[in-house]
């Protein structure tokens, strides 16, 4: 056996484990799968909401947030972020409503982020980004889990808005699989990020861990993985909903894409120390298997490569009877990974409650997003290479 | 202070093990009958040339030659079926692998009893079926683009007999016809006995075909 195999295998036995692990994990907590608890009181809320150019949703995503139903007070805070377009004066169209607009030079999200919480008098804090909308009892549905006071941040159900075309609807189905991995993921208490979307938290979270790095390009996961040191409890809800934009082209989302796993990287070696037992699940598990399947998209991406460049001629044309005759037990342990791939996102997809998917597009999903891994991986590799400038 | 789930991630891993190992067994029950199933298709040619041959010694008076070619065609589909799946095999295994090694030494030594058989009937039923053999070798850069040349030309000669040797497979029978034609290089094409040398054009190969 060569070294090639060699690694073939070891990757294939690496993911049938993390496979089995995680479906026992889904097992064992099959009972809270749907658990949303339901708050004995409401705490005061404050909804930060930063926005940069974005004239065409901002007065939407406020009016969600007004007509969003909370039983207590609700401080709704607008912080412009220098935009160059109207958002300014659609959002102090609001003001007479009773929303806080604060405005500044442009500084970040993580800056307009920070504004707002020097503002913010609530016991919990949202933050929501300023091209999302959510729904009616969002909030509601989110802030039941502070009632444990170990849980210091809360994760919502983020679903594509209006999704379109093609790319879009596959998207939806990557958020919706997301959300479900995040609810199992919140069962070892593993989560490492808060996305900027929709997260709620409580306001002494950043009294402990600070506010949020405003030079970090990806700074709701960065403040995750503070939270994460700080040993609170980040939990997943199944029910508060959030839409938010997403990319319409190929180009768009390769650039946003690129953007998260850059910044994931630097998020990851800043915080390299939380790779330790000391962290439970998350120390000793789920930040190794991070930094583990990220290597080896690396070094699938080289033996692809090596594969193409020394074939033979003539090999792609014998198509599915080069499958059957080149038969090795890896063809087997390949068919038994995809199955149980499109088999958990299906399950996960049904769990949660107020969606439907129809099968040919997890199949879809399945088989289009793998070669658009590598290729958000690749181009994310060049830009390191050429040490392009970070940009949000 | 946090938790880690020993329990959950050692009952992963037996049943992981347990997946795998099973995986494993399966592939390679079903790798080794594919394997198998081809070494037996080379046998069962090989006793269908054994018979021909047979057929070609009991027949004093040639009385038997309308029967070789029908036969001899259904040999030539057989071959090309399995010359398809070594090569395959040999592409995605490695020209190394011990499994591949022995198939195309079997199916090497196929060829050439087949070779000498057509040479033979052509002799005692006073036919001429055109044969054609091709020698290529590793490291051979005209090679990969000869190789093409072969399959076009079955196409629209579909009676052209053609044997491919892989003179690195080191078969003391390929290297005693090399030496019975003086093959020194690679490419090396012999067309009815005719050797040329270098790479040949599909064009060029009909030509010499047309006049021999």
């Amino acid at each position: 056996m060569n070294a090639t195999a060699l690694f073939e295998y070891g990757l294939a036995f690496l993911t049938l484990y993390v496979s089995v692990f995680f479906i026992l994990l889904l097992l064992e907590n099959r009972h809270v799968l749907k658990h949303n608890p339901k708050p004995s009181r409401y705490p005061t809320i404050s909804i930060i909401i930063p926005a940069y150019n974005e004239e065409n949703s901002i007065a939407a995503t406020i009016e969600s947030v007004l007509a969003a139903e909370y039983p207590n007070k609700k401080q709704v805070i607008v912080i412009n972020d220098g935009s160059t377009d109207s958002t300014l004066a659609k959002a102090r169209a609001f003001a007479k409503r009773g929303v806080l607009v604060l405005n500044q030079p442009n500084a970040g999200k993580g800056a307009a982020l920070n504004h707002g919480l020097r503002h913010a008098k609530g016991e919990l804090v949202a933050t929501l980004d300023s091209d999302s909308f959510i729904e009616r009892n969002s909030l509601v549905k989110l802030v039941g889990f502070f009632e444990d006071p170990t849980v210091g941040a809360v994760t919502s159900v983020m679903k594509v808005h209006e999704p379109r075309n093609t790319l879009q609807r596959l998207q939806r189905v990557e958020y919706l699989i997301t959300v479900f991995n995040r609810r199992v993921l919140s069962f070892i208490n593993s989560i490492n990020v808060t996305p900027g979307p929709l997260s709620v938290f409580r306001k002494s979270v950043f009294d402990k861990v600070g506010g949020y790095d405003e030079h970090n390009i990806l700074e709701d996961q960065e403040m995750a993985l503070r939270i994460q040191a700080a040993d609170y409890r980040i939990e997943s809800s199944m029910e508060g909903v959030v839409y938010t934009k997403t990319p319409r082209t190929l180009r768009e989302l390769v650039r946003q894409r690129v953007r998260w796993h850059r910044g994931g990287v630097r998020n990851l070696l800043k915080h390299y120390y939380l790779i330790n037992p000391r962290y439970g699940d998350f120390g000793t598990v789920i930040m190794p298997l991070g930094i583990l399947s990220m290597l080896a998209i690396f070094v699938v991406i080289a033996i692809s490569a090596l594969a193409l460049l020394h074939r033979q001629p003539g090999l792609l044309e014998y198509g599915l009877s080069n499958f059957i005759y080149t038969f090795s037990p890896m063809h087997l342990l390949g068919v038994m990974i995809f199955l149980g791939t499109l088999a958990w996102t299906y399950v996960g997809i049904k769990s949660i409650d107020s969606e439907t998917v129809n099968p040919l597009e997890i199949l879809a999903y399945v088989v289009i997003y793998a070669p658009l891994i590598t290729l958000f991986w690749l181009v994310t590799a060049f830009k390191e290479a050429k040490r392009e400038k970070l940009r949000w | 202070m946090r938790t880690l789930r020993t329990n959950t991630y050692v009952a992963a891993l037996v049943i992981s093990l347990l997946l795998f190992g099973t995986g494993m067994l399966a592939g390679l029950f079903i790798a080794n009958q594919l394997t198998d199933s081809l070494a037996k298709e080379i046998t069962e040619v090989r006793t269908r040339t054994t018979e021909i041959e047979l057929l070609f010694l009991l027949d004093a008076d040639s009385s038997s030659c309308a029967a070789y070619g029908p036969q001899l065609e259904l040999f030539d589909n057989q071959t090309a079926e399995i010359d398809r799946r070594v090569d395959i095999l040999s592409s995605t295994r490695g020209a190394t692998d011990p499994d591949v090694l022995t198939l195309k030494r079997e199916f090497t030594i196929m060829q050439l009893r087949d070779y000498l058989f057509t040479q033979k009937i052509n002799q005692k039923c006073n036919q001429s079926v055109d044969t054609l053999l091709y020698f290529y070798g590793n490291n051979c850069a005209e090679c990969d683009q000869q190789g093409s040349v072969g399959p076009e030309l079955k196409r629209d000669h579909p009676q052209l007999r053609i044997y491919a040797f892989d003179a690195d497979l080191s078969s003391p029978a390929v290297t005693a016809i090399m030496q019975q034609y003086g093959v020194k290089s690679y490419p090396t094409i012999v067309v009815n006995g005719l050797k040329l040398e270098g790479y040949k054009s599909k064009q060029e190969l009909e030509a010499v075909l047309a006049k021999s």
